[in-house]
């Protein structure tokens, strides 16, 4: 089941489903190696949130997290 | 390979060791930024390889070449041999982090679409295999069809056999393998190469496919780059591309970036292969911490306190023994020299701006050193992460942590380093509120005034007063940035928000020889550029202090009896006259016309003050009575009322006006630059200025009846 | 005043000082703005 980057919990593994963010954005998660289909482990969770995906960490707003669907790994 | 020198281009994510490689090939110094799209300067040098003398540039980061930012725009229009101030490259070296293969060779797979020789060099293999990754360098040449060279650039492991590399490429057959776009994609992309880059554009060969997709996967040109002539026929053509595309069920802003990430992986497979199960790693462990909720403000506080308490407390025996030298070296000197004109002004003008400007290098050095050991080892990157909440709430953006801590260093690498905020509004608001952080150039004067005045109570053992005044007054800094920039978010319309995105490198024990010769370099910018400044300014100043000429006559005639000769001739001065002339403007904050004086000449910059201080109060020195400024501050009384002219009012109330008024003409003309308009540097100076004497009118005031 | 050799260099000293201020923060800075004119970055954040 599909549901907003946000509401995953820290340690838990995903899945990238489907960005709906504005293309700009879009494009940078991309480039960031953050595509649809790619696994992903949330680090830490706060407000913003740090996502592992491969071997990449990215820090993203919560905002950008809200537009993000995952599902669980 | 060509026995002709090359132009060989360094090209990479940023956080890959691109600036460690460029410094293990050239031997030049450069600057190296562990924070994500802070490499904004190219750098250039020389290799020999081979008995051959090539060119070497570091190109700024970029994680793609669809630019975003100016930065990575020069970088791709480096590459595709369109960017008028650098040679086009004839090689390029693809930097890619080895412990993040895939990622990096996304840019890589984008470089050899353009058809350049390339040469694929895997750094940080020591840290891959740290974290138990396994790569096969000769699978990978062999799927990507180039030269892959594994390397450890900090270790300086590799360097031969990279040089080996270029040496033995063959140029004229740039052959690498290609991914294979889909058939929707292909269709798109000579949609646009047909209908519009080659019938309509100057676009260079070599960049066409590569502006094709960049073109389908961003909807349309908005900036003129290149001088389209008919953008009607353009636009057309690239809504007719993503049609097909999405027609197909795919969306037009991925399907190129899928298909990459999809070759990459083919590439990959086999060839690179991490060892058991994911473990947590040491920047796993550090991040926990770091950028925990609670743990991380305050650790980020802590880290701020104990870097400004060590450049007070380490620098000053450094400090008292530059002092020294320069006392006795304007006494030698004023002794040697026949008295006249030319020793007074060696000796008051020169030797004494001199001495005030090379006193603050050993500060200058550890602030630096502090500020690239942070960058070194990743930690920017998370303060950015920890202070976004709060940034956001006050109307900034996480990204403004970066500028604003550049800041510390000096205002102008910070504005230009807020090219990295996307969003306008969020921008000009962190350029506007600067300015507020304390620079280096701010830190003589604090100095000067804390050593003077403060007393250097101990305080929790560990602490001294003067170390927390002065962490103080970098808070006071932040403060009223905080608060400038929530009155200018109700000000400035919202707009649409960038939201906070950004890539977090692992943590590493940074190059000590690039942070040292990174330091050394900024020590050498402040002497060279402020320090020549400085000095001028000062042998002016010492004309406008000496002359004209008060007689012996005229002193004795008009004279108070408590008043020296020397304070007769200076408040008789151009200098003093027009001291005088402002004096009424500033009493009220407490500053008399010496401080006056100093005020106007460091609105040139803020370190001039001490060099103005220290000329003036050396104008009419005996022979061999030469003490400190900070003894001279102490000693000052004013002739009129018989009192220090420096209380501890006065020191507070001029930390104060240092702290917020605008008083660097270099960032108001960076301002200008950076933004485009007069509007906004005329903008920052009234209110800055505006904010500072009022700050300081009701610090004196308050201290003063307290 | 008189003019001795200490007072002609101290005078020349001065002379090349204004000079070079002159340069550094009239001249340098005009002619800068005339080159860069044609690129700068607007509000949309996109370099024109």
């Amino acid at each position: 089941m599909m549901h907003p980057l946000n509401t995953s919990k820290e340690g838990e593994n995903i899945v990238v489903r489907c960005l709906n963010c504005n293309c700009d954005d879009t494009g940078r998660l991309n480039e960031l190696g953050c595509v649809e289909g790619a696994n992903g482990r949330i680090l830490s969770k706060q407000k913003n949130i740090i996502l592992q995906v491969g071997e990449t960490r990215l820090a993203i707003a919560e905002d950008l997290a809200k537009s993000i669907l995952v599902s669980p790994a | 390979m060509s026995s002709e020198p090359l132009t060989i281009a360094l090209v990479g994510n940023p956080n890959t060791g691109k600036s460690t490689i460029f410094n293990a090939l050239t031997g030049l110094r450069q600057k190296i930024a562990n924070y994500p799209g802070i490499t904004v300067e190219r750098k250039a040098g020389t290799t020999i390889i081979g008995g051959v003398l090539h060119k070497i540039i570091d190109l700024p980061g970029a994680y793609s070449l669809n630019y975003k930012k100016l930065d990575e725009r020069i970088a791709y229009e480096t590459l595709i041999g369109s960017y008028e101030h650098e040679e086009v490259p004839d090689l390029v070296l693809v930097i890619a982090d080895a412990s993040n293969l895939d990622r990096n060779l996304y840019l890589a797979t984008q470089v050899m679409d353009l058809n350049m020789p390339v040469v694929l060099v895997l750094n940080m293999m020591d840290i891959a295999e740290q974290n138990g990754i396994t790569i096969n360098a000769e699978k990978i040449s062999k799927a990507l069809g180039i030269p892959v060279v594994p390397i450890s650039a900090k270790n300086k492991e590799g360097i031969e056999t990279l040089k080996k590399a270029i040496q033995d490429l063959d140029l004229t057959k740039p052959d690498p393998l290609k991914w294979v776009p889909s058939k929707a994609l292909n269709k798109a992309i000579e949609t646009v190469l047909d209908e519009w880059i080659e019938p309509y554009t100057q676009v260079p060969e070599r960049a066409r496919y590569i502006e094709a997709l960049r073109l389908i996967s961003e909807g349309e040109f908005n900036d003129p780059f290149y001088k389209f002539e008919q953008p009607g026929v353009g636009k057309k053509a690239i809504a007719k591309a993503r049609k097909n595309i999405e027609d197909e069920g795919a969306n037009p802003v991925a399907l190129e970036v899928l298909q990459r990430y999809n070759f990459i992986s083919d590439c990959t497979s086999g060839a690179s292969s991490q060892n058991g199960q994911q473990k947590r790693t040491l920047t796993d462990k550090i991040d926990a911490v770091v950028t925990h909720k609670v743990a991380g403000p305050a650790i980020f506080a802590l880290i701020l306190l104990f870097m400004f308490q060590a450049i007070f407390s380490w620098a000053t025996p450094f400090m008292d023994m530059i002092d020294l030298f320069f006392v006795e070296g304007g006494n030698w000197i004023a002794n040697t020299l026949p008295p006249g004109m030319l020793n007074d002004l060696l000796v008051e003008g020169v030797i004494a701006g001199l001495g005030g400007v090379v006193i603050f290098i050993p500060q200058i050095l550890f602030l630096f050193f502090f500020i690239y050991i942070l960058e070194g080892t990743g930690y920017m990157a998370r303060a950015a992460f920890v202070m976004d909440g709060f940034m956001t709430k006050v109307g900034l953006h996480g990204r403004s942590v970066v500028p604003l801590m550049s800041g510390f260093a000096c205002a102008i690498p910070g504005i230009m380093a807020a090219r990295t905020i996307e969003n306008w509004r969020d921008r000009i608001i962190t350029i506007m509120v600067l300015p507020f952080m304390a620079c280096s150039a701010r830190l003589p004067v604090y100095a000067l005034l804390i050593a003077a005045f403060i007393p250097a109570t101990t305080v929790l053992g560990v602490f001294t007063l003067q170390g927390i005044t002065f962490f103080g007054l970098y808070i006071f800094g932040i403060v009223m940035a905080v608060a400038a920039a929530a009155v200018m978010k109700k000000i400035f319309p919202t707009g649409q928000q960038t939201p906070f995105i950004m890539e977090l490198p692992s943590y590493k024990i940074p190059t000590w020889a690039v942070v040292f010769q990174n330091t050394a370099e900024r020590g050498k910018v402040f002497v060279t550029e402020a320090g020549k400044i400085i000095v001028a300014i000062s042998i002016v100043l010492w004309f406008l202090a000496s002359f004209p000429k008060a007689g012996t006559e005229q002193y004795e005639a008009e004279a108070s009896s408590t008043e020296t000769i020397e304070s007769f001739q200076l408040r008789h001065s151009f200098a003093g006259k027009f001291g005088k002339l402002i004096e009424p403007a500033i009493e009220p904050i407490g500053f008399d016309w010496k401080i006056g004086i100093s005020l106007l000449t460091s609105f040139a910059a803020r370190e001039v003050m001490v060099g103005t201080l220290n000329t003036i109060y050396s104008i009419g020195e005996e022979d061999g009575d030469h003490v400190t400024l900070k003894e001279k501050l102490i000693n000052d009384i004013n002739p009129e009322t018989g009192k220090p002219v420096y209380s501890i009012a006065t020191a507070i109330s001029l930390m104060i006006f240092f702290a917020l008024a605008m008083q660097c003409m270099s960032t108001i003309a960076i301002v200008k630059r950076e933004t485009n308009s007069w509007k906004w540097p005329v903008a920052m100076f009234s209110y800055m200025t505006a904010l500072a004497y009022i700050c300081s009118f009701i610090a004196f005031q308050l201290i003063s009846s307290w | 005043m008189e003019l001795d050799l200490q007072t002609i260099v101290a005078f020349g000293i001065l002379l090349v000082v204004v000079a070079y201020l002159a340069n550094r923060f009239v001249i340098k800075p005009f002619r800068k703005s005339k080159v860069e004119q044609g690129h700068h970055c607007g509000p949309d954040c996109k370099c024109m």
